[in-house]
């Protein structure tokens, strides 16, 4: 398989291929190499890291649906200074770029992180997961625009790195945090972070509130993307439900530079592999590169470019 | 890739109506340990099953489970020469113990699984040991499954059908007194083996257990499985699934 076809710019973020990892779902980046091949994957993702190590929430927190999975796992890590110490230098022997994941309990911890990590060699990007409250509004970040534009601004002030903010499906309208990313200088966007949900518990007659991920997921994730695509001109990450290489292809449709695969990379590791040779196939039957195939049944954007 | 696997069916065999047994071609590296497990995509299913490697030979696995719900159903509707998706070997394993000291096995219901194949090990290590299994009631009783050998075997259920009318934790308890343990291995239901750490610390006993949490990747990536030890919490799927039952705050 002649990967060079796929590799693909993001602003100045260069992937050998489309297909990143979500982060969550990759621990801290190395530890999946015995089941899926990394050769596949256009950079390496860690899951969200704070400050300080994390706890994490009590369990149960994993819960299952049909179609899809809820998890409460409140950001257990290791912490930022630790992963510096013992986990950063086996990602650089990967050879590729180096995304890490970077929140906390308020916007403080999430700046703390990133000035202490903006100092380490290796590192290509940083992800803003703003899945956190912002203690003087008690809004979540993500939720709220004018916390995104802050947090954002100020990232930029403290590092040259590439900022991709990691957008929350959870509001009336996820163009408005999106174009507020864009204006205060993200690089690229990530859509989307989980749907808000709630599971009900039939042994123990309780209820449960989480995130929800997997291929329930796609079709909203599918539309936030295709909405930010019309009203941003930054590259959009698509993330959501991803189960299949059709459904991958579907998300570069609607705009997506590149695609995230969270619950799926776990389900079916070969999902990597996959998509790749069937986007080389796609590329190759129809003539064309994958650059002139994001957003390509986008309608919308496609007249505001034409006219 | 070494740990996903794609691994056919070479027999299978259904006991009691609702106990599955099957053999799976030995494509696992490395070998396997007891205690290890495979996670397994059963179709039924969203995300895949955990279950206990109940033996292995260089040609072939095997796995007994019980049908409880979507996933252990579809599995069991698997015919000989179809293909499972795998993912295994997983977790760690059961510590080979010092062959001086009175080892017992303790296995609740499907608990047993893990521990045939730690019961093989040991006898091809020549070493001694005891089994205490006990089950539900003569319908979940998997007795004929215990490996042949001299050690002794002691078996309950809970209602008395078959074997003595105790809890395996009660006639393991019952029986310290003539039939010294200086160290048990068990896996089981979460509540007998609460009480049976129990039991363990009063005597001074060492004891490994293994845990059955819900899991979503079992390769320790996702935090899902967690449990919550003296050194806070740890994923049952890749710190475990035995601990030490004394690192587990039991609840
Ligand atoms: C390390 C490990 C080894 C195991 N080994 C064996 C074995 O050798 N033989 C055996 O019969 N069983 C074993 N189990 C338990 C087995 O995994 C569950 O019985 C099985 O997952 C139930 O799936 P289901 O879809 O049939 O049931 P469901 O319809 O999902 O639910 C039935 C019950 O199974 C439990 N369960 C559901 N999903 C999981 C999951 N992912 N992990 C654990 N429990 C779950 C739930 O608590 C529920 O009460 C093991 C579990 C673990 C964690
Ligand atoms: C178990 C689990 C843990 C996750 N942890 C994180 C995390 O630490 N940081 C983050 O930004 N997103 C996290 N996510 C969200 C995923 O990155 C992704 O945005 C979401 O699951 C939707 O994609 P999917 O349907 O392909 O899984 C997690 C998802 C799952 C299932
Ligand atoms: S199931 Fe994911 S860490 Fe154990």
């Amino acid at each position: 398989m002649d990967l060079k076809q796929l590799k693909i710019k993001l602003g100045k973020l260069v992937l050998d291929t489309p297909v990143l990892p979500a982060s969550g779902t990759f621990g801290y980046g190395d530890e999946l190499q015995d089941v899926t091949d990394y050769k596949f994957l256009g950079a390496i993702i860690t899951k969200t890291l704070t400050w300080e190590q994390t706890q994490g929430n009590p369990p149960p927190r994993i819960w299952e649906f049909e179609n899809g999975l809820m998890n409460s796992i409140g950001l257990q890590n290791i912490g930022v200074r630790c992963f510096a110490s013992e986990k950063l230098s086996c990602l650089k022997k990967l050879k590729k770029p180096i995304i890490v994941s970077v929140g906390g309990k308020s916007p403080e911890d999430i700046l703390k992180c990133i000035e202490f990590l903006d100092r380490k060699n290796g590192i290509s990007a940083f992800e803003l997961n703003l899945s956190c409250p912002n203690i003087k509004t008690s809004k979540i970040i993500s939720e709220d625009p004018r916390s995104t534009f802050n947090i954002i601004k100020k990232a930029k002030k403290i590092t040259d790195k590439i900022i991709i903010a990691k957008l929350s499906p959870n509001v009336r309208d996820i163009c408005e945090t999106g174009i507020a990313a864009e204006e205060a200088g993200a690089d690229i966007l990530c859509a989307v972070n989980t749907y808000k949900g709630l599971y009900y518990d039939w042994n123990n007659k309780k209820m449960y509130t989480g995130g929800v991920s997997g291929s329930m997921i796609f079709p909203m994730a599918l539309r936030a993307v295709y909405e930010l695509y019309q009203k941003v001109s930054i590259p959009i990450i698509g993330v959501g439900g991803i189960s299949s290489e059709k459904r991958a292809l579907e998300m570069i449709f609607a705009g997506a530079s590149a695609i995230g695969l969270g619950t799926f990379l776990i389900i079916n590791p070969e999902l990597p592999m996959k998509i790749c040779k069937f986007l080389i196939d796609y590329l190759k039957t129809n003539h064309t590169n994958l650059q002139s195939i994001i957003g390509l049944y986008n309608e919308k954007r496609q007249k505001e470019t034409d006219c | 890739m070494k740990k996903h696997k794609i691994m056919q069916v070479l027999s299978k065999k259904i006991y009691k109506e609702k106990f599955v047994e099957l053999f799976l071609e030995n494509d696992l590296t490395p070998f396997p340990r007891p205690g290890q497990f495979l996670h397994i995509l059963t179709g039924g299913a969203f995300i895949r099953r955990p279950l206990s490697i109940a033996g292995c030979t260089e040609n072939s696995v095997r796995i007994l489970f019980e049908i409880k719900g979507k996933g252990t159903k579809k599995l069991s509707e698997i015919s000989k020469g179809q293909y499972l998706d795998i993912v295994g070997p997983v977790g760690n394993n059961f510590p080979l113990p010092d062959r001086k000291k009175e080892i017992s096995l303790v296995a609740g219901g499907m608990g047993l699984a893990p521990l045939l194949f730690l019961a093989s090990q040991l006898i091809s290590e020549k070493m001694n040991f005891k089994f205490f299994y006990g089950a539900r009631d003569k319908g979940h009783l998997l007795d004929f499954l215990l490996p042949k050998g001299d050690y002794k075997k002691f078996i309950s259920t809970d209602d008395g059908s078959d074997g003595e009318k105790l809890t395996v934790v009660e006639m393991f308890e019952r029986k310290l007194n003539n039939e010294k343990t200086d160290i048990v291995f068990a896996a089981g239901p979460y509540q007998m083996l609460k009480a049976l750490s129990e039991i363990c610390r009063n005597n001074n006993i060492e004891a490994y257990v293994s845990l059955e949490n819900i899991m979503f990747c079992g390769l320790g990536v996702c935090q899902g499985c967690v449990t919550e030890t003296i050194n806070g919490y740890k994923r049952v799927c890749r710190d475990g699934p035995v601990f030490d039952h004394r690192e587990i705050k039991w609840t």
